[in-house]
């Protein structure tokens, strides 16, 4: 566990902010789709730590920044809205599987849902740097135009091909769900050199696998569930996944994700 | 200088190097663990409940936060014993820390050939028995909630296994202290106490339950209390060592349980906040005896004073 102490915290807009924490120059560079642990408290209420994706990630000489989208939804991320510069957290280091981007993969689609942008950020500006020439086509998907500024889009404005803000109110955009938005666009954008890179509500990605045919596409995406230890213990963050046999079997948003191939999800329903 | 205190257990022909293990299912099988702790020091590992065949466990969501606590509804998610004792244990066994088998069964017969099994491995240094996993349909808890039926699953499995049987009570029992007279009466070695307590938690927007089962088991410092008034009470109904579990974040709460009897504890859900917190119970402990310039943690064991 590391200590990392805050930097900025902003609210960008109402119920959105990014914080920045620094942290020791020890701790490990995160691959683009990992996440960290937080713990905002000593005490017992709230009790867990909290996973984060990683939006952003710098290192200098003297130390690490990490840069954290959230939206604010319950009492922990309420907590995580009040601290102040210099206040003091302990995160893990950085946890789980990252997005694979395969060798011959020249242009990478994002689709985003919300916050889900997060671990897309930190993965465009991975392929940016490393794919000169590479493509990025970026779809992100929010309730209303408000949001959009909380969303820290800005950049990953700046070096995408296309960029496309859907919104469920119709307010800026496309009018109607990002996936649909997506959907309208695959047959012109989609080729053997491209990957498919998701993050979002579960019905969201459960709406990418219904038009993504199996195995057609490279498309990975980054599962949330509640997660009580983020280190494989507790065994409570699983979705169902396909075995190498077609069996079923429950795996770790965790260790085993959160980044898992789309064909793999298998989509039962939920109470 | 003084010497350090002396955090040496005897526990059911065990001897432990302190009184700190953890609570099964809350540390996997001991490697995940392993980056943050030296396993070596604790005073043993309890390994997440194993059955005869994998289980699948519970669908999604699993768990969820309460005050001071959470609720899960895991549903004994396990690799089963036969892949335990082929992969997991071999690995665990170098870290030269005593493992501690926990052992479920739908039916007696399952008890008996788990526990069979993990006794004829030659790797184990006691069985657990979990008549107390409220989270399953079948066996666990159902066979926790009365004196007679504990029993039954006490003597079968004593019939399989020359290791020392820990029995693990529910809270749920009609009386945990008879409970505990019938485990004792049937030759388990130690008893441990308590299992998780059933509990639930409502999405007020879909007006559904946030677990998938409905409800869970609550663990956490939200059940220490009620945790150690049963811990306490059974240590004044048995003549066996009492393994006291529920809620212990700190060695303070650690200390609470030693001092009303608890030969020996386990720590759960506090693992999963910080990997480190065993090693800091033990600690935190240690400095305890100095300040209290006892030499042993036996000076501490069973030292409560009622009035």
């Amino acid at each position: 566990m590391f200590e990392a102490e805050v930097k900025t915290n902003f609210e960008k807009v109402s119920g959105y902010g990014v914080i920045s924490l620094l942290l020791p120059s020890i701790f490990p560079v995160p691959r683009p789709g990992q996440f960290i642990m937080v713990r905002l408290y000593d005490g017992t209420d709230p009790l867990l730590r909290r996973p984060f994706s990683i939006c952003n990630f710098h290192q200098t000489k003297e130390n690490s920044q990490i840069d954290i989208l959230y939206r604010v939804v319950g009492r922990g991320t309420e907590m995580m809205r009040s601290l102040r510069r210099g206040d003091k957290v302990s995160i893990s280091r950085p946890s789980g599987t990252a997005f694979n981007i395969p060798m011959h993969v020249k242009r990478i689609c994002l689709v985003a849902g919300g916050v889900g942008i997060a671990p897309l950020v930190y993965l465009a500006r991975f392929f940016h740097r490393h794919h000169r020439k590479g493509e990025i086509f970026t779809y992100v998907g929010m309730k209303t135009e408000k949001e959009e500024k909380g969303l820290c889009v800005s950049e990953l404005m700046d070096i995408s091909h296309r960029f496309v803000v859907a919104t469920e109110d119709g307010s800026t955009g496309y009018v109607g769900l990002v996936t649909e938005a997506f959907r309208q666009d695959i047959n012109e954008i989609i080729n053997e050199e491209t990957a498919v890179y998701a993050c979002g509500p579960r019905e969201m990605i459960r709406a990418l696998a219904s038009f993504l045919i199996d195995g057609r596409v490279f498309c990975q995406v980054s599962m949330e569930e509640r997660m009580a230890c983020g280190m494989g213990a507790c065994l409570g963050c699983v979705v169902a996944l396909k075995g190498r046999e077609g069996n079923v079997y429950y795996g770790r948003v965790c260790t085993d994700g959160p980044v898992f191939n789309l064909r793999h999800v298998i989509w039962e329903e939920r109470k | 200088m003084t010497a350090l205190p002396d955090l040496k257990v005897e526990l059911a022909g065990l001897t432990l190097k302190n009184p700190v293990m953890t609570a099964s299912g809350t540390f996997g099988y001991g490697e995940e663990f392993a980056d943050y702790v030296n396993l070596a020091e604790l005073g043993a590992i309890v390994v997440k409940g194993l059955s005869l065949n994998s289980k699948l466990g519970n669908p999604p969501p699993r768990i969820v936060e309460t005050a001071s606590g959470m609720l899960n509804t895991i549903g004994l998610q396990n690799i089963g014993v036969h892949v335990f004792v082929q992969e997991k244990l071999p690995r665990l066994r170098r870290f030269g820390v005593p493992i501690i088998a926990n052992v479920y069964g739908e039916t007696i017969e399952e008890y008996r050939a788990v526990s069979e099994i993990l006794t004829n491995c030659r790797g184990c240094a006691a069985l657990e028995i979990n008549i107390s996993c409220p989270n399953v349909k079948k066996g666990g808890i159902s066979f926790g909630l009365e004196g007679e039926s504990a029993a039954e699953v006490t003597a079968e499995v004593k019939k399989v296994t020359d290791l020392p049987v820990i029995v693990k009570l529910s809270p749920q029992a009609r009386s945990i202290t008879e409970v505990a007279k019938s485990v004792e009466a049937a030759g388990a070695d130690a008893i441990s106490l308590i299992n998780t307590i059933p509990g639930m938690a409502v999405d007020i927007h879909t007006r559904k339950s946030r677990l998938s089962q409905v409800t869970g088991g609550l663990s956490g410092p939200a059940i220490k209390p009620i945790a150690l008034k049963m811990v306490w009470d059974v240590i004044k109904t048995v003549s066996i060592p009492v393994i006291g579990v529920g809620g212990i974040m700190t060695a303070q709460d650690a200390l609470e349980y030693l001092i009303v009897g608890a030969r020996a504890i386990q720590v759960g859900t506090a693992n999963f906040i910080d990997p480190r917190a065993t090693v800091k119970i033990i600690e935190g402990i240690s400095l305890y005896l100095r300040q209290k310039g006892a030499r042993s943690v036996r000076d501490i064991i069973g030292t409560f004073e009622e009035s």
